[in-house]
């Protein structure tokens, strides 16, 4: 019998909150407000915040057609297999101070999930057999080197901060920390490693300035170039997932335990419902300014870059701000 | 990028810059062409529109009727290159473009402009048969620009042919039935002496009928391919050139 | 249910790709300025796609080269349908000033069925939106009759 409840539990969390379902709704909602905040800084008046649901649902009405040249299995999985492993680390990044499955090497293991919708575009778009997907696959994973690396050192540093001598990477031990010590960001010697984690956001989502893997103009949207209908829909619902991923995991990082306050003592079935709602629609709340602040801004600002230049921009700008505090943490600032 | 930041909030928190086109309708500029509107009562059917349009785009269909002809025009906008040139070679001007720009259509047939010009066949001059005409004079009240005058006393009955509109109104009236349209005869344009061989005439023909050679002197007419437009007639500048009954 | 906010989706996000046959530039010119500030199609939900294969919305605008001939007929196949293709200007209908060129092929309708036509040359910018509107309720149609 308490087999059962915590099988049901599972697949609740992991179909609807916080996994597949929550990460749908809120991914869709963070790429719609993106997309109108973008237009409203380009003095137009925008598409409605639902336009990317509209997008996907149009997109899972299309006819798909799976090219000649293509690897029919490969090609049709790999939106799945990005989408699946996205849904899986929002069951390990905390919202609100709670997560659904918890560890200790929680970071290792987003840090691994992370690389995979990346490697489902790139296995997609080789699948697809076309020569403007092989310039895309090969631009993406340069992109995919670039923003790694810093991200692996601003873990570190968040790592160390947290664990004094030694390195935690479990989410419960870095919210925990926050919550008895203030938000990391408030931190001196965490700022840089903040401001290079907000670089790394836009070239992991693939937002305008970094987006030279699927750059529309020069290369037809490089991977994606054959795809159509229903695959095509879930790559760009994966793009609106990763925002919410990206996003919520700054927040665990640098903005933890600022919901965990909320308790109004409201239970159903012995589950805090309530509180979970209202640290849920504050942590999408914060994703949306996030994302504001660091993909539309910038994509506001600036032209698509070229692939070498984005390189040494992530490798010597970004990786240095990270490793300033990954230093500082470590002569103990 | 800094500069391009500071455009970026400073648009964030402004009135954006869009038209809210659909539900606020958006006129055209006064001189823009858009859809051409024809008027078939002013057209005389010279054909200029049709030999200057040069995508084509001007059709005629030619149709009898009982006292002439009726001539559809069709300006397909699906060809058109809203030039104006038309609108610009029509002396009468039947034809203008609109600044209506809506020409959007899922069915083609949407996007043609037709008009109908009636062309009635010219007719003669008129005049009194003798014979049966009483002189009650009933034609000359009845006439609308006061063409015919009738002496009663002195048995005489005359038309003014320059007044005269040919409409009619005495042939209906006449108790005798001793008025008539005269058969018509064949117009052609005459040149006078007072020729300069100045090719304007020529210039504004819409249908080629004239032909000037300057070197040689020479004025040459085509009746066959004269519509009778009259536009060498208003050209000329010497007025030396006129209509006559003839061949 | 699910058919119905599909249907009525694909009204709301028709994606456009742009085919140039050969055209003087002018309709090009007047397609992108339909997605600037001034006219923003955006707010209707329409974008230009970088391959056919994302597009609903093909715009065809040029007098059909023999060159670019094949290349439109192609690109025609290649897009998922529901589609909905829409003629720009006098062009692809009828080969404008250029009818009757050895190198011309138009009109449009030899080679597909041109379901919205917008006349003009070019049109005004308010014409393109209305007659890409349009389009966008065609294309909403026909996913309703695929449902059938």
């Amino acid at each position: 019998m308490i087999n059962v409840l915590a099988t049901i539990k599972i697949i609740v969390k992991t179909l609807i909150f916080p996994g597949a379902f929550f990460a749908m709704a809120a991914g869709l909602l963070l790429a719609g407000i993106d997309r109108k905040v973008l237009a409203r800084m380009q003095k137009r008046i925008g598409p409605p915040v639902m336009q990317p649901t509209y997008d996907f649902f149009k997109l899972m009405g299309k006819e798909t057609i799976v090219p000649h040249a293509a690897n029919r299995r490969v090609y049709m999985a790999a939106p799945v297999v990005g989408f699946v492993s996205l849904a899986v680390m929002m069951l390990f990044i905390p919202i609100g101070g709670w997560c659904a499955f918890t560890g200790d090497a929680d970071l290792i293991v987003i840090l691994y999930l992370l690389t995979i919708p990346a490697v489902a575009l790139i296995v997609g778009g080789s699948a697809s057999g076309s020569p403007f997907a092989g310039i895309g696959i090969s631009r993406e994973m340069v992109t995919m080197m670039s923003y790694e690396l810093p991200l692996i050192i601003v873990f570190l540093a968040v790592a160390k901060k947290v664990g004094g001598d030694q390195l935690f990477f479990g989410f419960r031990a870095i919210t925990n920390w926050q919550i008895a010590n203030g938000p990391m960001i408030a931190q001196l010697a965490m700022i840089p490693a903040a401001l290079a984690m907000l670089l790394i956001i836009p070239a992991e989502v693939g937002t305008q300035p970094f987006d030279v893997a699927e750059a529309e103009t020069e290369i037809c949207e490089g991977p994606l170039i054959e795809y159509s209908g229903a695959p095509l829909g879930l790559f760009k619902l994966n793009t609106a997932v990763k925002m919410l991923v990206m996003t919520s995991l700054f927040t665990a990082l640098f903005l933890g335990g600022i919901t965990s306050g909320i308790h109004t003592g409201i239970t159903l079935w012995g589950i805090a419902i309530v509180d979970h709602i209202l640290r849920a629609l504050i942590h999408v709340a914060i994703s949306a300014v996030i994302t504001v602040v660091s993909m539309t801004t910038i994509h506001a600002a600036t032209a698509r870059l070229k692939i070498e230049h984005l390189f040494k921009f992530y490798w010597t700008a970004v990786t240095g701000l990270a490793l300033i505090s990954l230093i500082l943490v470590w002569i103990g600032f | 990028m800094i500069p391009f930041l500071k455009v970026a909030l400073t648009n964030l928190f402004s009135k954006p810059s869009t038209v809210k086109y659909p539900y606020v309708p958006v006129e055209a500029k006064p001189r823009y062409r858009g859809r051409i509107a024809y008027d078939g009562d002013k057209c005389v059917n010279c054909g200029m529109c049709v030999k200057v349009c040069s995508p084509g785009a001007i059709n005629r269909i030619y149709k009898d009727t009982e006292d002439g002809q009726d001539i559809t025009y069709e300006f397909d906008h699906t060809s058109c290159t809203f030039c104006g040139m038309c609108q610009d070679f029509c002396d009468e001007g039947a034809i203008t473009l609109t600044t209506d720009y809506h020409m959007v259509a899922t069915d083609p047939e949407d996007l043609i402009v037709r008009g109908v010009c009636h062309k009635v066949n010219p007719k003669g001059n008129i005049s009194c048969n003798t014979d049966l005409c009483v002189y009650c004079t009933l034609c000359a009240k009845k006439c609308p620009s006061g063409a015919i005058t009738v002496d009663r006393a002195a048995k005489t009955w005359t038309v003014n042919i320059g007044k005269c509109t040919k409409c009619g109104a005495c042939i209906k009236t006449c108790p005798k039935k001793a008025v008539y349209f005269a058969e018509p005869k064949p117009q052609v344009v005459v040149c006078g002496d007072d020729c300069v061989y100045c090719t304007l005439c020529a210039k504004k023909c819409p249908e080629e009928a004239i032909t000037v050679d300057r070197a040689a002197k020479t004025w040459s007419f085509d009746a066959s391919k004269c519509v009778q437009c009259g536009k060498c007639v208003a050209a000329c500048p010497k007025k030396t050139l006129s209509f006559a009954d003839g061949e | 249910m699910f058919k119905k906010i599909i249907a009525a989706s694909t009204a709301k996000s028709p994606w456009i790709y742009h085919i140039n046959t050969g055209s003087c530039n002018g309709c090009d010119i007047e397609l992108v300025a339909v997605l600037t500030p001034r006219y923003d199609a955006e707010r209707f939900g329409f974008k230009l796609a970088g391959t056919p294969r994302h597009a609903d919305i093909v715009v065809v605008s040029g007098p059909i080269t023999s060159q670019s001939k094949d290349r439109l007929i192609r690109t025609l196949e290649q897009v998922p349908e529901p589609k909905v293709v829409v003629s720009i200007g006098s062009c692809p209908k009828s080969g404008n000033v250029f009818k009757g060129s050895y190198s011309v092929e138009a009109p449009l309708d030899k080679y597909c069925k041109v379901d919205v036509s917008i006349a003009g040359c070019t049109p005004k910018p308010e014409a393109i939106i209305e007659g890409l509107y349009k389009a966008a309720q065609i294309l909403k149609e026909k996913r309703e009759a695929m449902n059938k």
